[in-house]
């Protein structure tokens, strides 16, 4: 019981300054009007143990589900999908507060992606 | 050979008023008076002559025995009236024996009348009559865990579940129907969404309607009449077919009730079904008089109704553009009002109104009228078979193609002419007192046509028009129609061989369907591709500096590889956004582009649907239609496509 409440304790303390936790895409930067809807949906959890889920909907109209690992170092965010691919991305430098994540890619374009902390519906999670 | 007489006996006539008479105008008749109502006439007149004096003194030059307002004016719609210039048209009552075309020819010589209408009759569009179904159809319900609704015909209705399989006929189709069911489960109707049957009169108490029926709450009525100009709405007058209450059934029988048959928006039996409003324009074979059309039009847009259900028309052949329609003049009396039920704001998901026409029963290779003008939805009809019906127009003016039935469905071969039956055409309400040699009284019976082909593009509309109320979304009458007109299944690869079939004369005539191969419109309604694009398409992630092809099937449904393009469009700015130089390009179907720069833009593409051409009005064609990309250019790319 001790040591799953100092788990518990644990994961909750770091979780406002830990980029661990669920995460929903709220912004891109690439969109130059404002309030213009984006019709993707793009939810990220980080586990304390180096793995990630992605749930994504784009143009299929349904989530997909990508797994894979992930390394935080020198305040650049690196990673790869389960099936060996690295993401598009390169690395990412990582901004965060307690609420707000914000990715920003390395690979010269420059893309800035913000996340605001949610968790993730179980009907996402469920493929619905 | 009839329109060389109608034009030599036209130059004759001109020539006797010429010697004698007032000068006619001939361009202000804007139509013959083939087939015209021989105690009315109908005049436009010129811009503030509404409602003064000067109208009596032309109508008692002319006359006529009355003279009076076509459309009764609307609390609240008056701008609107007037923007549709529907204040100044006005009916004329004449003795019997009266010459209409000297009395045409003496109104347009008046300076005060604009347009000079004969008040042509329309005709109820279908081919067959009403067939007693002998078999064993369930009146009550039975337990079937299978079965979407409860009601108990609805496995006879292919139409909407066509599961093949030999059922109704040996060459079926699976997927030969509108695809209702699974839509059901999202919605399957809105009281608020009301549907206007101009027709026969639709009967209001029959069980499986009367709950899914409109009532006016002024007055506690479920439409009007008409023919007689009162609120008695009937269906069993002399040589009444019935045509009416089974469009209307179509559309919304009652779903879910235990008994009969299911309607495509005929709710959950909740009292949640689509409302139908009968707009009587026939009573046996009376009626259908231009006037009567467009004051019903009026009435159904002033009342609410957001779609006009209209399986009535002139024969396909018999008017061969929209100019030759309404003449060269801007809009016939019934024009006005359909565009006025078209564009009168109200407070409806599109704002505004449907029309929507059947195609015709001729075999003709166009669409009759109205339905063929440019901006009204035209429907041919298909079979079980997913093939054209025998006698469903085809060709020029044909917008979309939805069941309406064969009882030749089955018959290929001059040798399987046995093989026709009464269960490959379309089961639906009837008046339970009509009483005729071809219908038993039951309240349910098959007919078959592009008269009911219609009212399952109506009550397709109708359910998509009520899950945009469920989702709380909004759209434009354009963006609506396209979305219709998009939400379809390919038909052309069923367009083969041939049906065998009896003719009025007992003798043996047989349809070849090879030439119907993109004329059928853009392909079968489909609704559950319907509400799909009601819910929305997902933005398309591209990626910057790589040229790639968008496949446009989603925007266009199953027949967008055979659709013509006839433009892209693209705001400067966004062009900017994406540093693209010029609009992308369609090909075969797919949008090409490289963006150069990430952003979020809108790219609006182009199609004709029914046909390669947009209709012109010097020529029949297709409906121009549109659908929106919404295209995220992004800087990164994983190779797997995951977000990151």
């Amino acid at each position: 019981m001790a040591a799953a409440l100092a788990v518990v304790m644990s994961g909750c303390a770091k979780e406002d300054k830990d980029i661990c936790g669920e995460w929903h895409l709220s912004d891109i930067s690439v969109v130059t009007k404002a309030q213009e809807p984006y019709e993707v949906s793009v939810y990220l959890a980080f586990s304390k143990t180096g793995g990630f889920d992605l749930y994504q909907k784009l143009q299929e109209g349904k989530y997909v589900h990508y797994t894979g690992k992930w390394e935080m170092a020198d305040g650049q965010l690196y990673g790869y999908y389960t099936d060996g691919t690295p993401w598009g991305g390169g690395s990412y430098s990582v901004s965060l507060s307690s609420k707000t994540l914000k990715l920003t890619a390395n690979n010269g374009l420059g893309e800035v992606t913000t996340y605001k902390r949610e968790k993730i519906p179980s009907s996402v999670k469920e493929n619905k | 050979m009839v329109a060389l007489a109608a034009l030599t006996c036209s130059c004759a006539k001109e020539n006797i008023v010429n010697e004698g008479g007032p000068k006619p105008a001939a361009s202000k008749v804007i139509n013959t008076p083939e087939n015209a109502d021989a105690e009315s006439i109908l005049i436009y007149v010129a811009d503030g002559v509404a409602g003064t004096g000067a109208i009596d003194s032309i109508a008692k030059e002319a006359g006529a025995l009355a003279c009076k307002p076509l459309f009764e004016s609307y609390p609240g719609h008056e701008e609107d009236e007037r923007r549709f210039g529907l204040d100044r048209w006005y009916k004329l009552d004449l003795e019997k024996g009266t010459s209409l075309e000297m009395v045409a020819t003496a109104l347009s010589s008046q300076k005060k009348i604009e347009r000079v209408q004969y008040n042509t009759r329309m005709r109820n569009v279908v081919t067959r009559r009403p067939h007693p179904y002998v078999s064993n159809i369930q009146t009550k319900a039975v337990q079937n865990s299978n079965a979407a609704f409860n009601d108990p015909m609805l496995s006879k209705q292919w139409s909407y579940h066509n599961t093949g399989n030999g059922n109704p006929v040996w060459n079926s189709v699976a997927g030969a129907d509108v695809n209702v069911v699974d839509a059901w489960k999202l919605t399957a109707g809105d009281p608020s969404v009301i549907v206007a049957v101009v027709d026969e009169g639709v009967a209001y108490s029959h069980p499986d309607l009367a709950a899914n029926m409109w009532t006016d709450p002024k007055t506690g009525k479920h439409g009007y009449n008409f023919v007689t100009d009162t609120d008695r709405i009937t269906w069993t007058d002399a040589d009444d077919s019935g045509h009416g209450t089974h469009v209307a059934g179509t559309i919304a029988a009652v779903n879910n009730n235990g008994i009969g048959v299911c309607g495509v928006a005929g709710g959950t039996g909740k009292g949640d079904g689509v409302r139908i409003m009968s707009c009587q324009i026939f009573s046996g074979d009376k009626g259908g008089e231009a006037s009567m059309i467009a004051m019903a039009a009026k009435y159904a847009a002033d009342h609410g109704a957001c779609i006009l259900q209209c399986s009535f028309g002139i024969d396909g052949g018999e008017v061969k553009s929209d100019k030759e329609y309404m003449s060269d003049s801007d809009a016939s009396a019934e024009v006005a009002a359909y565009r006025y039920f078209a564009g009168l704001k109200r407070d409806n998901p599109i704002s505004g109104g449907l029309v929507i026409f059947a195609a015709g029963n001729e075999a003709y290779p166009m669409s009759g009228y109205p339905g063929g003008m440019t901006e009204f939805i035209s429907v041919t009809a298909v079979g079980c078979d997913n093939r054209p019906t025998s006698y469903t127009n085809y060709g020029p003016g044909c917008n979309i193609a939805a069941p309406g039935g064969d009882s030749y469905s089955a018959c290929t071969t001059k040798s399987n002419l046995e093989y026709a039956t009464l269960s490959s055409s379309i089961l639906s309400t009837m008046p339970l007192e009509l009483e005729n040699d071809y219908y038993d009284g039951s309240g349910y019976d098959y007919m078959e046509g592009t008269s009911m082909a219609c009212p399952h593009v109506s009550g397709v509309a109708a359910l998509g028009l009520s899950y945009m109320k469920k989702l709380g979304k909004t759209c434009t009458v354009d963006e609506f129609k396209s979305m219709l007109l998009t939400s379809v299944d390919e038909i052309d690869k069923y367009c083969t061989g041939s049906t065998y079939f009896y003719n009025d004369k007992g003798e043996v005539e047989s349809v070849n369907y090879s030439s119907y191969k993109g004329k059928m419109g853009t392909g079968a309604v489909d609704a559950w591709k319907l509400l799909m694009n009601v819910e929305g398409t997902p933005c398309e992630v591209m990626t910057v500096g790589d040229e790639q092809t968008l496949d446009l099937g989603k925007y266009f449904g199953n027949t967008y590889k055979s659709l013509t393009y006839i433009g892209v469009e693209i705001s400067s700015e966004d062009l900017e956004v994406l540093g693209l130089k010029s609009a992308p390009q369609v090909a075969g179907g797919k949008l090409t582009l490289k963006p150069v720069r990430s952003g979020n833009v809108k790219i609006t593409v182009k199609a004709v649907a029914g046909g390669q051409n947009v209709g012109t009005g010097s020529t029949m064609g297709g409906m121009e239609i549109s659908r929106t990309v919404s295209v995220l250019a992004r800087g990164v790319k994983a190779s797997n496509g995951g977000w990151l």
